[in-house]
């Protein structure tokens, strides 16, 4: 493909882009919640989509379709228990956005310090995040980069489509902050869905004259790959290390529970937690039967990351088509980023420089947290830029690292008996649980660092929250407050 | 929509009990019962089907709630 079509399909999506961020500001004002939280005031349809963009990176229409042509279905499985994993956002949901709009929070981590009485929980997993989420966004990064520069012949260095990328993020968070994120959001949301959907019918009535000559070739000549383990890939420890972090990935991932704080109502809060679902349980079919037609038009690929390049590639997807498939990727990927960003500057404002400097104003606070985007940004290109085996071991170990978050969770809003020493404590223990076997590669009974970090976090968080001290006050008008507009709002 | 909102403590038992069964059937199912059956109705089907049930459970959850 030429460069100049790539070129000219990304000024369109760029101008595009600019002029939906620009939109989204309407009666913007200079408050902190206004920035990060869009004055809580996103209905269900911006909001669903919002939630989808940012939870579905590029890893669904490359990641995913990848290990489906490694792995078969288990890779289906995988990505649908994350999907089943939304019913926690039918419990927690309402009691994150009730508390959040009671007490004014505008991060989870505050949410959890003031819970538990204790700024240490939100220092502590603010770093831990920023540990975590840089080099998930810098993965994003780089698969921008590949790209472009795969699909236009090496006509585009790798270093351009980063920098482009990069340049995105940044602008899309700065221009009006949750508004103008949530609205790029919705906008890249439509063109991955639309974008993935017409590839794979193109490519299923093209090549393989429809669903029923699709699923029989599958039956007929890759049997194994529709059972599990399958292949192999998927045995029972790399299937339960997979997809147990991710079931908790709805409240553990900051950038992602954050916005169960953005709803205008109760009636928005649902319409969002729906309305991804439905996103979800259509985008993660679709990516799946990419992976599965990839293995059909070309099985022989020796590396599974190139299943999509290769679907792509061939002859039954056109030029246009293609292109559109690498804007709805790359959409994939800055949707993801941006939001990211501004979780991360919203939590180093408010829960670490806030901390420290408890006298700041808000609009100090603001001006720093706005200051901390591209700081962010910088540092994600430059990981990017590097091409890192660490980078890429410490992004995959993100939603093992962030789970570690989960019990204290489930502590501040069940357990009135819940420390802030047993949070810290199974905060550090599981940190370094996760960290360990996932660099060192331990397995300890033929199981991997996914239940272990979960058992040592829960068992720690317990037994040093039974030993110390609970903040009685706090938790009573916590949970005091909850339970009664939990009653009012018929909400489980 | 519980009329006696002092049923909503059963209520969420009951639902998270729901929640639990329906969650371990996905790991369980595919992997001792399905493994053996090669076809798009094995596992491919038993997993579209559990995350339909999830989803219409979610909206089942999410209808008790109120402005």
């Amino acid at each position: 493909m030429p460069a100049s079509w790539v070129y000219a399909a990304f000024v369109v999506y760029i101008i595009m882009g600019f002029a939906v961020a620009y939109t989204s500001r309407g009666t913007m004002t200079k408050s902190v919640t206004d920035f990060f939280l869009a004055n809580r005031t996103i209905g269900s349809f911006v909001g669903a989509l919002t939630y989808s963009a940012t939870t579905y990176s590029a890893f669904m229409m490359v990641g995913l379709a990848g290990l489906v042509y490694k792995g078969g279905v288990g890779a289906l499985g995988f990505e649908l228990i994350y999907l089943s994993g939304l019913v926690l956002a039918a419990f927690f949901g309402p009691r994150f956005w009730l508390v959040g709009k009671k007490f004014n929070y505008v991060s989870p981590n505050e949410m959890l310090a003031d819970r538990y009485d204790n700024k240490w929980i939100a220092i502590l997993f603010t770093i831990a995040s920023v540990i975590f989420l840089i080099p998930y966004s810098a993965v994003q990064l780089m698969g921008i980069g590949y790209l472009m520069e795969g699909l236009s012949k090496g006509a585009i260095p790798f270093v351009v489509g980063v920098g482009i990328a990069t340049i995105l993020a940044v602008a899309w968070a700065w221009i009006a902050g949750m508004r103008s994120v949530a609205w790029t959001d919705s906008l890249q949301a439509l063109i991955m869905i639309v974008a993935a959907t017409m590839i794979l019918l193109f490519v299923v009535y093209g090549a393989m004259g429809g669903f029923g000559g699709f699923f029989g070739t599958l039956e007929a000549k890759y049997a194994k790959d529709l059972t599990v383990p399958g292949p192999g890939f998927f045995s029972w420890g790399t299937f339960l290390g997979l997809t147990i972090p991710w079931f908790f990935f709805c409240i553990s991932n900051p950038q992602v529970s954050q916005r169960l704080f953005i709803s205008k109502s109760m009636s928005s809060l649902r319409g969002m937690v729906r309305g991804f679902l439905v996103f979800g349980f259509i985008y993660t079919l679709v990516s799946v039967l990419w992976g599965f037609a990839a293995k059909v038009i070309e099985p022989g690929l020796k590396n599974a990351d190139l299943a999509t390049p290769t679907l792509l590639a061939s002859q039954y997807v056109p030029p246009v088509l293609a292109l559109i498939a690498m804007i709805g990727i790359t959409a994939a990927a800055i949707s993801t980023l941006d939001s990211i960003m501004l979780t991360l500057s919203s939590m180093v404002a408010r829960d670490l420089y806030r901390n420290i400097n408890p006298q700041a104003s808000e609009e100090s606070e603001l001006l720093f947290g706005k200051f901390v985007i591209p700081v962010i940004a910088v540092l994600a290109f430059f990981f990017a830029l590097q091409k890192l085996g660490l980078i890429a071991v410490l992004s995959v170990a993100s939603s093992l690292g962030l789970m570690v978050i989960v019990p204290t969770i489930f502590g501040a809003f069940f357990w009135r008996r819940a420390t802030a020493a047993g949070s810290i404590a199974s905060i550090l223990a599981g940190s370094f649980v996760a960290l360990y076997m996932q660099f060192a590669k331990v397995a300890v009974c033929g199981h991997g660092p996914a239940i272990w970090t979960l058992l040592v976090t829960v068992v720690v968080f317990v037994v040093v929250s039974l030993v110390t001290k609970p903040p009685v006050e706090k938790a009573e008008a916590f949970l005091g407050y909850l339970e009664k507009e939990l009653r009012a709002k018929t909400a489980l | 929509m519980p009329e006696n909102n002092e049923r909503l403590p059963f209520l969420r038992l009951g639902w998270a009990i729901w929640f639990l069964i329906l969650v371990l059937s996905a790991f369980i199912v595919p992997y001792a019962f399905l493994s053996g059956v090669p076809k798009i109705t094995g596992a491919f089907l038993y997993w579209t089907l559990f995350a339909l049930v999830a989803i219409v459970s979610i909206f089942c959850v999410t209808s008790y709630w109120r402005d």
